[in-house]
């Protein structure tokens, strides 16, 4: 399909159609394989969903619901017996881009209601306590929430070299911290440690990022008093991230509650990831499941 | 005859009065041990015992291993005004169960919220929109209930999955009163019929007035083979594997059987995962070829979290008031519930939401200081993954330990079972299976390691 750039730009931001796809594949016949998908966009300050839709092959009769954290969720339970598994989702989202002027907020006097609460505690893979002496001395001399962001972010960028495998799905903030390598779950998860051990609630962000094909991407959001919740991507660096190229598909107090897929099957034999495509295009259509399988083909020939 | 065990005012006693004196129910009962003396009760209760090595009475903890239901033999006695209550609150509370889990699978649940049910593990989308046989659901209720210091009976949980123990309640009963008739003397007891009232449950629900039903068993290694085995004997239906149902060409259930293939109209099941036990099953349900009991799907409201929301269906659906109390229990999702569970720990029940049979629960008060912290700090991580409860100050009641030839006094809880038959009417047999729980321990549940006790409702 032809992207038509000059239309999907406009004053409200920028339309963009995303399309994920995934392939799992069993060495022995699977008997019941149920899934949580948070693979839909969500409505958030920053993007405005205009249509979603998940399937997977073989089909199932999916629930649809609002996660406890407000994420759109398709549960997925498939009983007939199957040996592949494939996800696809595709949307199409209007993004803007979060404001070019942010109020500065002194450390001094930050402050939150309890409800926010939460966002400042342990999680299974972020414990604050962990990496609050290395957040410190990065922060030290920052002033500012935005000025702490940035100093954490930086270091975070800077310090952790990305290198993919070096990590699992389970690695911690902790074990980042202690092998200085990861990829962007990983540099989020550390970021987020540390920015909670400041004082500043973080939540996890899983989505999709223009112009990386193949995989999902994650970063985080920190919560400004005034504002909500801002985007910050350490993985690149971005203190902010003003680039309208994320796709947000959920939100969560660390991986655990944010990943884009989580699922458990029962089988004799083992099974993994074979194939994942994504992509993020200017576009105000969404790609069909045909062409998004078509996708997944292309990648497992390519 | 060995001396009842000192009287502690602490604790809450269903035989005795907080004086300490017996209370009248029980004055025939322990007039009738007396007489028996020491040497009586030691003969009576290793007849007992013989009788449950004979018949096989076990709960299989390790398949490998044949393990005979540990069970003290005095009696529990609940008045029938008592009785009348419990009863009244159970079928209450399973027809509100009923109407949740048609609403709920119908896509019109508004009870309880969405992200509480749809995240259940045992939440089945696969069964959305699927109406069962006559519009019921769950067939077969267990509920435990633990008595209070106030006298008063209050539940602490639902299994409506593949609720087991029934035969439980109906074999203890019977060895009682084979090896120890005369204890029965003075009372009348609440008879029941559980042969007839699950046959007619069965015919309710089939279209066909004497359906060919079977009982499917997980195998005769499961924990609850006993129970399976004796279900079909009563029952007169056939106990089969999985291996002996299959798909036939119409899409229904066929059983093999030494006369030729039949078909089934109604399996009685006592396995989860259908597709295992039978490739093919999920769809001759779905296309209404075969009725299951319990219909799937069921387990949404063992969850220990929707458990909460219980007394709400009760007013919404059936419009009245719960007539048995709840245990007070906490969603550590709610900052305001997780911080009072928080600082008031070491007087909390936690429990898991999927845990069963005893697993999955932490009892505050009797833990060491190290699962404290540990809990804590879960509760932190993940608040929804456990559920918090008051703890509650439930009966003891006496055994008789006849190693050692003396009375004990134990922690003991009450499952009651109920039916809910096609035409809509819920049932619960008078009575129900009291698990006594180990020494130490408050836990009771017969995984756990729980001894069985009779249970006779007086009138």
């Amino acid at each position: 399909m032809q992207a038509n750039l000059g239309s999907s730009i406009n004053y409200a931001g920028l339309q963009v159609s995303y399309t994920y796809g995934a392939r799992y594949i069993y060495t022995e016949i699977v008997i019941l394989n149920d899934n949580f998908l948070r693979l839909s966009a969500c409505v958030d300050a920053f993007q405005t969903p205009m249509s979603s839709s998940v399937i997977t092959v073989p089909a199932a009769r999916p629930v649809q619901y609002m996660d406890r954290q407000g994420n759109p969720t398709h549960r997925v339970r498939l009983t007939a017996p199957h040996t592949e598994l494939t996800i696809l989702a595709v949307g199409n989202v209007r993004l803007i881009s979060p404001p070019w002027a942010i109020e500065e907020v002194a450390m001094s006097v930050l402050s939150y209601d309890a409800g926010s609460d939460e966002y400042l505690s342990p999680t299974p893979m972020v414990d604050p306590e962990k990496v609050a002496d290395a957040a410190r001395q990065i922060a030290d001399g920052s002033q500012g929430l935005l000025e702490v962001v940035d100093s954490v972010v930086g270091w975070v960028y800077s310090n952790i070299t990305y290198i993919r495998g070096s990590t699992t799905v389970a690695t911690t903030a902790e074990q980042v911290m202690q092998t200085r390598q990861g990829v962007c779950q990983d540099m989020t998860h550390l970021a987020m440690g540390m920015l909670r051990a400041l004082g500043i609630p973080t939540r996890y962000v899983s989505g999709l990022m223009s112009g990386q094909v193949g995989e999902t991407h994650a970063w985080l959001e920190f919560l400004h008093p005034t504002l909500g919740w801002l985007p910050s991507d350490p993985t690149r660096g971005q203190s902010i991230a003003r680039g309208m190229d994320l796709v947000k598909f959920a939100a969560g107090r660390d991986y655990t509650q944010a990943s884009p897929v989580e699922g458990s099957f029962v089988s004799k034999g083992a099974g993994w990831l074979d194939v994942v495509v994504a992509q993020v295009t200017p576009s105000l259509e969404s790609m069909s499941f045909d062409d998004a399988m078509s996708l997944i083909e292309n990648a497992k020939s390519a | 005859m060995a001396h009842l065990p000192g009287h502690s005012e602490a604790a809450v006693s269903e035989y005795r009065t907080d004086t300490g004196e017996l209370r009248p129910l029980y004055a025939d009962v322990m007039a009738a041990l007396d007489g028996m003396g020491d040497e009586g009760m030691r003969q009576r209760w290793r007849q007992a015992k013989r009788e449950v090595a004979l018949d096989a009475f076990s709960f299989a903890l390790d398949p490998k291993e044949f393990r005979p239901v540990p069970s003290d033999w005095i009696p529990r006695l609940i008045d029938i005004d008592e009785w009348q209550v419990i009863k009244a609150g159970v079928e209450q509370r399973m027809k509100a169960l009923n109407l949740f889990l048609l609403d709920l699978y119908t896509g019109k649940q508004e009870v309880v919220p969405d992200d509480v049910v749809y995240s259940c593990q045992f939440f089945y989308p696969e069964y959305q929109g699927f109406r069962p046989a006559k519009d019921v659901f769950a067939h077969i209720y267990g509920i435990d209930l633990v008595q209070q210091s106030d006298g008063r009976y209050v539940i602490l949980e639902d299994n409506l999955r593949i609720p087991s123990g029934i035969t439980y309640q109906l074999k203890s009963l019977e060895i009682a009163s084979s090896v120890m008739p005369e204890l029965r003397e003075g009372y009348d007891i609440v008879p029941y019929d559980i042969k007839d009232t699950y046959l007619d449950l069965f015919a309710s629900l089939c279209d066909n007035s004497e359906p060919t039903c079977a009982l499917l068993t997980d195998s005769k290694f499961g924990s609850a083979f006993f129970e399976h085995r004796y279900l079909s004997e009563l029952l007169d239906i056939p106990l089969v594997e999985g291996s002996d149902l299959y798909i036939g060409y119409e899409g229904d259930v066929r059983m093999k059987t030494l006369d030729g293939d039949v078909h089934v109209d109604l399996i009685y099941r006592r396995v989860e995962d259908l597709e295992i036990f039978v490739p093919g099953l999920t769809d001759a349900y779905l296309n209404g070829k075969v009725v299951l009991v319990n219909g799937m799907g069921t387990s949404v409201a063992d969850d220990k979290l929707v458990f909460l929301w219980v007394p709400d269906m009760i007013r919404h659906y059936l419009g009245e008031e719960p007539i048995l109390d709840q245990a007070v229990s906490y969603d550590l999702d709610d900052p305001a519930s997780r911080a009072y569970v928080l600082e008031n720990l070491d007087n909390m029940v936690l429990k898991t939401r999927q845990g069963y049979g005893g697993l999955g629960v932490f009892i505050m008060p009797d833990l060491g200081g190290s699962y404290r912290a540990q809990l804590a700090r879960q509760i932190i991580e993940n608040p929804r993954a456990m559920i918090a409860q008051d703890t509650i100050d439930f009966s003891q009641h006496v055994i008789y330990d006849e190693e050692a030839g003396e009375f004990d006094e134990r922690y003991i809880d009450l499952r009651v079972y109920a039916v809910q038959n096609g035409h809509g009417e819920a049932t619960a047999f008078p009575g129900g299976l009291t698990r006594v729980s180990r020494a130490g321990n408050r836990v009771t549940n017969n995984s756990s390691g729980g001894l069985c006790k009779p249970t006779w409702v007086v009138r």
